[in-house]
C-alpha cells in the first residue's frame, strides 16, 4: 500500500485524477494503482451499460400520460401568470366598516347609540370629584403624621436631656437555702479556676 | 471549416408549431427516438425505475413547453439532457425531502423480448445483479456526481460536452468527474467489496470471449 512518503506519490495522485495517458506504465509498477486501474475499467463498462428501458416507456398510455402533464403543467403556469396579472384590488373606503368584520359584529359597530353631550359631562365631574376625595384623603394622612411626629419628639426629649446617673450595685455573697429579697444572680459550677 | 449539422435541426423544428399539422407525429418520433437515452440517464441519478419514468414524462412535458426557447446554439440533446438533468436532480432531491427509501429497479424493467443473439439467461441475470450492485453504489453519491457519471458514460460525452450540457466550466467538469470517480471507488471498496472481483471476473471474461 503506498503511503503519502512514497517517492510515487505525484505519479499515484496524476492517476488517481484520470489525467495521465500513461496511466498502464504507471500501474505496472504500483500494484495498488494497477488494482484502482482494473476496478475503475471495470466499473467504466457497468456504468457505460444503460439500464434495460420498461416496456411501459414506449406504451401509448405513456405517451398519453406525457400529454396529461404537458396540460397540467400547462394549467398550472396559467393559474400562476393569471395571479400575477390580475390588478390589485381597490383599496377599501375608510367609512367602511373592516371587511374582516362578522356581519353581526360590523352590523353592531354601525348601530351602537353615541353619548351626548350631557352624559360625557358628567362623566367628567365624576372623575374632577373622585381625584378630588383622593387629594384630601392624602392632605389628612400627612397632617396626622406630622402631629404624632411632634408627640414622639417632645416625650423623648427630656429623657435625652437629663444627665444619667450611674446605678450603684452591691455585691453580696448569700446561702443558696435563702433567697434574696431584691435581684440576684446565682452562680453554679464554684469559682472559675 | 463545415459546422456539425444538428441532426435532430428538422424534427425539431417541426416540433416548433404545435398547431401545424404534423406535430403530433414529429413530437412522437422525437420522443421515441430519445425516450431510451432520457430514461437511461434519469434511472442513473433518481435510483429507480418507477421514479425514472416519472422523470421522463416531467422531462418531455417540460421539453414540449420550453422548445420556443431554444436557439440552436448547441446540438438539440445536449439541450434535452440538460433538462433531463435538472429534472432528475429536482426529483430526487423531492423524494429525499419526503424521506423515501429508493427501491432497486422492478422486475419488469430487465424483460425484454428475447433475440437470437441475446445472452443465457444466466448470463443476463448476473449481469443484472452487477448491474444492480452498480447503481446501488451510484446510489450512494450525490445527484450531481451521479449526473456526470451518467453522461459521461451513457452518453460518451467529452469533457466539452459535458461542461455545454451542465453549464460548467471545463475546470469544473474535470474536478467534479475525478470527485465520481474516486467517491465511487470509495464506496465500492468500503461497501461492495465483493464487487470488485465480479467485474474483474466479467472483464476478463469480456476479453477471453
Amino acid at each position: 500500500m503506498k503511503t503519502l512518503l512514497d517517492a510515487e506519490l505525484p505519479a499515484c495522485r496524476a492517476f488517481l485524477a484520470g489525467e495521465s495517458t500513461g496511466t498502464d506504465g504507471h500501474a505496472q509498477a504500483c500494484g495498488s494503482c494497477a488494482a484502482r486501474l482494473r476496478l475503475r475499467r471495470g466499473l467504466a463498462a457497468a456504468l457505460r451499460t444503460p439500464p434495460a428501458p420498461p416496456a411501459a416507456l414506449r406504451s401509448p398510455d405513456f405517451m398519453a400520460a406525457v400529454h396529461e402533464r404537458i396540460v397540467a403543467q400547462g394549467e398550472r403556469e396559467s393559474a400562476v401568470v393569471a395571479a400575477l396579472a390580475s390588478p390589485p384590488r381597490p383599496a377599501a373606503p375608510i367609512d367602511a366598516p373592516e371587511p374582516t368584520l362578522a356581519p353581526a359584529l360590523a352590523r353592531a359597530v354601525a348601530s351602537a347609540p353615541r353619548a351626548n353631550a350631557f352624559a360625557w359631562s358628567n362623566v367628567r365631574q365624576a372623575v374632577i370629584a373622585d381625584i378630588g376625595e383622593r387629594r384630601g384623603l392624602r392632605r389628612r394622612a400627612s397632617i396626622w403624621f406630622v402631629l404624632a411626629s411632634a408627640a414622639a419628639l417632645a416625650a423623648l426629649l427630656p429623657l435625652v436631656l437629663t444627665p444619667a446617673e450611674p446605678p450603684t450595685i452591691d455585691i453580696a455573697f448569700a446561702d443558696l437555702d435563702t433567697a434574696p429579697d431584691g435581684d440576684f444572680t446565682m452562680l453554679r459550677g464554684g469559682i472559675p479556676r | 471549416m463545415e459546422l456539425l449539422r444538428d441532426p435532430d435541426a428538422e424534427l425539431v423544428a417541426a416540433c416548433r408549431d404545435p398547431a401545424a399539422d404534423g406535430f403530433e407525429a414529429a413530437f412522437e418520433q422525437l420522443f421515441a427516438r430519445y425516450c431510451d437515452r432520457v430514461y437511461a440517464i434519469a434511472f442513473r441519478v433518481v435510483g429507480n425505475g418507477v421514479d425514472a419514468l416519472d422523470v421522463v414524462q416531467e422531462s418531455f412535458a417540460l421539453l414540449f413547453r420550453k422548445l420556443h426557447t431554444y436557439r440552436g446554439g448547441s446540438l438539440f440533446s445536449t439541450w434535452l439532457f440538460r433538462i433531463v438533468v435538472n429534472c432528475s436532480i429536482d426529483h430526487r432531491r423531492r423524494r429525499d425531502g419526503t424521506g423515501r427509501i429508493h427501491a432497486l429497479p422492478l422486475p419488469s424493467e430487465t424483460d425484454g423480448d428475447p433475440v437470437d443473439d441475446a445472452p443465457s439467461p444466466e448470463d443476463r441475470a448476473s449481469t443484472a445483479e452487477v448491474g444492480d450492485q452498480v447503481q446501488e453504489a451510484i446510489a450512494r453519491l450525490s445527484p450531481k456526481l451521479r449526473a456526470i457519471l451518467a453522461l459521461r458514460y451513457l452518453e460518451d460525452m467529452s469533457y466539452d460536452q459535458l461542461a455545454a450540457t451542465l453549464g460548467l466550466s471545463l475546470g469544473t467538469v474535470k474536478s467534479r468527474l475525478a470527485r465520481a470517480h474516486l467517491a465511487l471507488e470509495a464506496v465500492v471498496r468500503a461497501q461492495f467489496p465483493h464487487l470488485e472481483i465480479d467485474l474483474a471476473a466479467r472483464r476478463s471474461a469480456g476479453d477471453a470471449g
